[in-house]
């Protein structure tokens, strides 16, 4: 299993939805960490404490994008999270993930 | 060979006599805000060596803040803004402010560039208050960053976070404003409470770069952020961006069938109404761009469920306070959105 921590992997401060927002974007994370991962491992564990916080913008690009390339189903098979700072924030990305169009 | 000599001497002399006479008058001639005492001489050597129009006095309201005394404060704004249309110059007296808050400093600094771009030319100038306090605030803040003054600019001990501006997603200042919290507050590691502060900033400037410009237009507005720890022992965190405003943003955004669902006129709606409706998500789900318009929702409610205190959102000519659900209709017109917001520092955090 590909273990993916957003804050060492990435970055303690995400930023917004595209790259043009901004740096440490959704899109970013996903094309760079995400898709890669995805398309090379049967299964993902992502870790989402460590961040200093989570704009929707990013969470709904980088899974709810994810979602629009591989399909709803076989994200939700293939990625699980992990958070023990915030665990509201697994529901809200499942919501993202499954109304992703 | 005498005379030319003396000739370069004169030439010298007048030169000398004249840079002197230009440097008293570009000095006569800049826009300031100073301290009031020396203010005092400025404007006798004004008034003796300066023939533009008398500069019209405007007085600061007592309570100089948008959160607590949203009238008063941009009845003053408005008279700036009418005095800068008829190009007649001002006088900021702010000498007899007893409170003043960081969401109007702010909100001062985006009206004077917002007349320093209609109207090059304009004078705006203006003194310090007495009250320490507030004479601090506009000092340390680093609103004299944004005018012309002899007064320090810089105070690398202040005890503010001093305004940032931008126009992009910058979530590194997002986490400067954490590092400012957790200092003030004496935690070391992200709560609940920090992290929602990050997103509520993430999203303010997302909101910017994404919906602020004028439709089609293709203009990049601004944001402006600041924090400040008082003694009280709460941060004020106040963001504010130089867009057109949620209820313009909504008004020019959302597609004709849904304007009508939700009963949306030019003027049949007011805007604390139409921010109220964007805060509970109702735009998002009637449109078919879903991925979208999560950011006020999200806001919203982590004020609900106070990981956030105090927020109020100020836009065109609404006020929502969405903490005690003290929302109305506004007699002057806001330029932008603001979005203010307290933590109160706890014994247990």
């Amino acid at each position: 299993m590909k273990s993916i921590s957003i804050a060492d992997d990435f970055s303690e401060a995400p930023g917004a939805r595209y790259y043009e927002d901004g740096p440490f974007s959704g899109q970013e994370f996903r094309e760079k960490i995400l898709n890669p991962a995805f398309e090379n491992n049967d299964k993902i564990k992502i870790l989402l404490d460590g961040t200093e916080g989570y704009a929707t913008s990013f969470l709904e690009e980088s899974f709810g994008g994810l979602s629009r390339i591989f399909g709803k189903e076989d994200v939700l098979k293939k990625i699980s999270f992990i958070s023990l700072e915030d665990p509201t924030l697994i529901d809200e990305i499942i919501q993202y993930i499954e109304e992703a169009k | 060979m005498i005379k030319v000599k003396d000739n370069e001497k004169q030439k010298n002399i007048a030169l000398k006599r004249y840079e002197h006479e230009l440097k008293r008058k570009n000095k006569i001639y800049q826009p300031y805000f100073n301290d009031g005492i020396q203010q005092k001489e400025f404007v006798k050597q004004s008034a003796k060596y300066s023939k533009r129009p008398k500069r019209h006095k405007i007085p600061m309201p007592d309570n100089f803040s948008l959160v607590d005394n949203i009238e008063s404060t941009l009845k003053f704004f408005d008279d700036l803004l009418t005095h800068a249309s008829k190009h007649i110059p001002v006088f900021i007296d702010s000498r007899n402010v007893k409170k003043m808050t960081p969401d109007a400093i702010l909100y001062f600094i985006l009206i004077i560039e917002e007349v320093r771009s209609k109207y090059s030319q304009y004078s705006i100038s203006g003194n310090s208050p007495k009250d320490k306090l507030c004479r601090k605030l506009l000092h340390e803040s680093g609103f004299l960053n944004y005018v012309r003054s002899y007064l320090s600019k810089y105070n690398e001990d202040t005890d503010i976070f001093t305004i940032r501006d931008g126009i992009n997603t910058e979530s590194t200042i997002a986490q400067d404003v954490l590092k400012y919290v957790r200092k003030n507050i004496g935690i070391n590691k992200p709560t609940l409470e920090t992290k929602a502060i990050f997103t509520v900033i993430i999203e303010g400037m997302a909101n910017t770069h994404n919906h602020a410009g004028e439709k089609g237009s293709g203009d990049r507005k601004k944001w402006y952020l600041m924090a400040y720890y008082s003694e009280i022992g709460e941060i004020h965190f106040v963001f504010l961006d130089s867009g057109v405003g949620i209820p313009k943003t909504i008004r020019q955004d959302f597609s004709e069938k849904v304007r009508i669902k939700l009963a949306i006129r030019e003027e049949g709606v007011m805007d604390h109404q139409l921010i109220m409706s964007a805060l509970a998500g109702e735009f998002r789900t009637q449109t078919n761009e879903k991925k979208r318009g999560k950011g006020l929702p999200k806001i919203n409610d982590l004020a609900k469920d106070e990981k956030i205190k105090d927020l109020v959102i100020i836009s065109n000519k609404g006020y929502v306070n969405a903490s005690n659900g003290i929302n109305h209709k506004l007699e002057g017109k806001f330029h932008g959105t603001l979005l203010s917001w307290k933590m109160v520092k706890r014994n247990e955090t």
